[in-house]
């Protein structure tokens, strides 16, 4: 820098700071005011005008070791009692967004992997024409796709299944396109040098190309991952019975924004649940994130 | 197998070739089907069918195949009509009528009638249905340069939605821009205290959109204890708002919503953007005596224009596909799109064609409308960035 800063400056500098910082209050007050609410009794979430800071936290919201078994009532039981049609109730749930998302996950990277190291390092009729292919369904937005995937679905009789919400999510036209460039920069020489080795392709691919990749691995697991998470419309529309809902579905189903207080502190404590461990994830891989987005510029 | 005495034809030689390549190739291709073939039972077979479904009728009831339409549902969807909306006049003695309140009073009479009950009355509209053709239903009207006009469609909600999210996706893309852009050039050195303003203004983009929602429901209530209508309270309003179910605040709302949650994500690619700006350019103005507002004017922004370009194109597509938070803020078991569907959004609507409604074939020919929409918008993006770039 080549100017020195005079005094005037360096006012001005700390003064733009004050809409900044109104702004990041405001990003935090929903989260403040989920986490205090999860917290808060019945009584206190309906005070006029509400407390902000917690007066007499309570668990009760999550579990009510006062609420009685044969109470019908369901406003007095806590997130982890209600939902006696399933079995183990909202931990349940739990376990369906974590299974599926996982799974997804899991299956899309190793499924696009092995497609992209073909498409990015193997030499053989129809490639680009193939490529091409998958990269054009980018353009496509979902809606195209719901109604019909839906019937597809109905077909072959996958109807309210855990396969139904994993199996379409494995293919990702993106996952493959990203990884495929990613792998076109790999040396050729090291995996020839595993070839004369002996090595099959498919060890290849496990071995040598996959610890290669693998930042672009966890930009695009972090992806995928999230956007599954979070996902709503597919497990909306495939899904029937309860015991198979997954997180997002649970919750928008217990949402009625015109119901009293008394639900709202389960709604967020729900909400607390759902959100934790997607911010849990930022946490750790805070860099990948923000890397993996400024590199792909995608959304989970 | 060809013999040995006739020469095989040119032709045969290249099969023979190409043959030999791919049964070479087959590893290549046994490693691309576990992607290869969900993608075409569950991408491919779904674009083509969703395509025949939308020239079809169907209820999607077993025994009853899709029944071919031809461009049916396109033209019912697409249907709409502009006319001049006149004023109406009473039949009897055709004289103006005017609104007051819930009742039309003829114009000779108005005057009396304001004076006594101390409300200010409007000259009314025609019904619609006189001015608009057989089938077509309002969608709104406006006055241009003093002339009213009456848009009608044949469906006015699928015209409603297109409006709704029209609206929402300009104010949307434009907010975030501009929010993103902003924190993007404040939070734009490495210290420590923006590096964790940057991370709280990332949260949103990280949080599920179902969550965030429901949390907002709250802050909205209409209730007293809602925070915002308490924070009113404070301030000295002496009413509460009833956010979620004021058609007015419909929009309002969930643009609000989409702006918290998409600030930050812009903000982060207009970091990496500022970032590939080297500073030297910078350094050389300063030496040429730029100020502050010169350097952003002539360096930063134009430099940043591909994520400007990036941003709005991904932004329009994004906030044009908007679902989840109406569906949790708004759909119950009466309707999709709050009050009167004030909050109806184009896939919204799709969604409530398809499966509240069951009109499958219909439904489709939403989505492709849709598609066909965000692929113009996409190109009109796109080009407009070009020729600012060659400008």
């Amino acid at each position: 820098m080549i100017e020195n800063p005079t005094t005037k400056d360096i006012v001005l500098k700390r003064l733009a700071y004050v809409p900044v910082l109104i702004l990041a209050l405001l990003m935090l007050a929903p989260y403040y005011w989920m986490v205090i609410g999860a917290f808060k009794p019945a009584e206190e979430l309906s005070q006029v005008p509400p407390t902000f800071i917690v007066e007499s936290p309570t668990l009760e919201n999550f579990f009510n070791s006062n609420a009685q078994e044969q109470v019908t009532n369901e406003e007095q039981k806590g997130l982890f009692q209600r939902f006696p049609n399933t079995e183990g109730g909202f931990l349940r749930y739990f376990f369906n967004s974590t299974f599926v998302a996982s799974s997804i996950t899991i299956g899309s990277l190793l499924v696009a992997s092995m497609a992209a190291f073909v498409l990015a390092k193997h030499r053989f009729p129809g490639r680009n024409l193939l490529f091409l292919f998958f990269i054009s369904s980018m353009m496509v937005p979902w809606q195209v796709t719901l109604i019909s995937g839906y019937l597809v679905i109905k077909e072959i009789g996958w109807l309210d299944t855990y396969t139904a919400l994993i199996i379409p999510a494995l293919p990702r036209a993106f996952v493959l396109f990203f990884l495929r460039q990613y792998m076109l920069s790999l040396p050729d020489d090291l995996l020839d040098a595993a070839r004369v080795d002996g090595a099959s392709e498919f060890r290849i691919w496990a071995q040598v190309v996959l610890p290669l990749v693998g930042p672009a691995l966890v930009a695009m697991g972090i992806f995928v991952f999230l956007a599954d998470w979070n996902n709503l419309v597919w497990p909306l529309v495939i899904l029937q019975s309860e015991e198979l809902r997954t997180l997002p579905l649970v919750l928008s189903t217990m949402v009625n924004a015109f119901s009293g207080a008394a639900s709202v502190g389960i709604q967020m404590a729900a909400a607390l649940v759902v959100s934790l461990p997607t911010l849990i994830m930022f946490i750790i891989f805070q860099r990948q994130f923000v890397r993996g987005i400024a590199l792909t510029g995608m959304k989970g | 197998m060809t013999s040995m005495t006739s020469a095989p034809a040119a032709w045969s030689i290249q099969l023979r070739k190409g043959l030999h390549r791919i049964w070479k190739a087959q590893t290549s291709y046994i490693m691309l089907l576990p992607f290869l073939v969900p993608f075409m039972i569950f991408v491919a077979i779904p674009i083509v069918s969703s395509a025949y479904l939308s020239l079809t009728e169907y209820r999607g009831v077993k025994n009853n195949p899709p029944v071919y339409v031809g461009f049916d549902n396109f033209t019912e969807l697409l249907s709409v009509e502009v006319k001049e909306f006149p004023y109406r006049v009473d039949e009897d003695t055709g004289e103006s009528v005017y609104r007051c309140g819930r009742k039309n009073i003829v114009e000779s009479e108005v005057a009396a009638y304001e004076a006594e009950n101390d409300e200010s009355c409007e000259r009314a509209f025609a019904r619609p249905r006189e001015v608009l053709s057989d089938g077509y239903q309002e969608v709104n009207h406006y006055t241009i340069f003093g002339k009213t006009y009456i848009i009608g469609a044949r469906d006015a909600r699928f015209w409603h939605a297109l409006q709704n999210t029209t609206t929402y996706v300009i104010a949307v893309v434009i907010l975030n821009v501009i929010f993103g852009m902003g924190l993007a050039l404040a939070l734009q050195k490495q210290t420590f205290f923006n590096m964790t303003l940057r991370t709280i203004f990332f949260l949103p983009s990280v949080t599920s959109t179902v969550a965030v929602t429901v949390v907002w429901s709250w802050i909205f209530r209409g209730q007293d204890y809602g925070l915002i209508n308490a924070v009113r309270n404070a301030l000295g309003a002496d009413s509460t708002i009833i956010f979620l179910r004021n058609v007015d605040w419909t929009l309002p709302v969930l643009i609000m919503l989409a702006v918290w949650g998409g600030m930050g994500y812009n903000m982060i690619l207009f970091l990496a953007g500022l970032q590939n700006i080297s500073q030297d350019i910078y350094e050389a103005a300063s030496i040429d005596g730029a100020n502050t507002r010169q350097k952003f004017r002539f360096i930063t922004l134009p430099l940043l224009r591909p994520t400007l370009l990036f941003v709005t194109v991904t932004g329009t597509i994004g906030a044009f596909q908007v679902f989840e938070s109406i569906y949790v803020l708004f759909t119950d078991a009466e309707g999709v799109g709050g009050i009167l569907d004030s909050g109806l959004s184009s896939v919204v609507y799709l969604y409530d064609q398809g499966f509240r409604q069951f009109n499958l074939g219909y439904a489709s020919a939403i989505a492709w409308i849709l598609f066909f929409i965000i692929f113009v918008l996409t190109l009109i993006n796109l080009r407009a960035g070009r020729t600012r770039e060659e400008a």
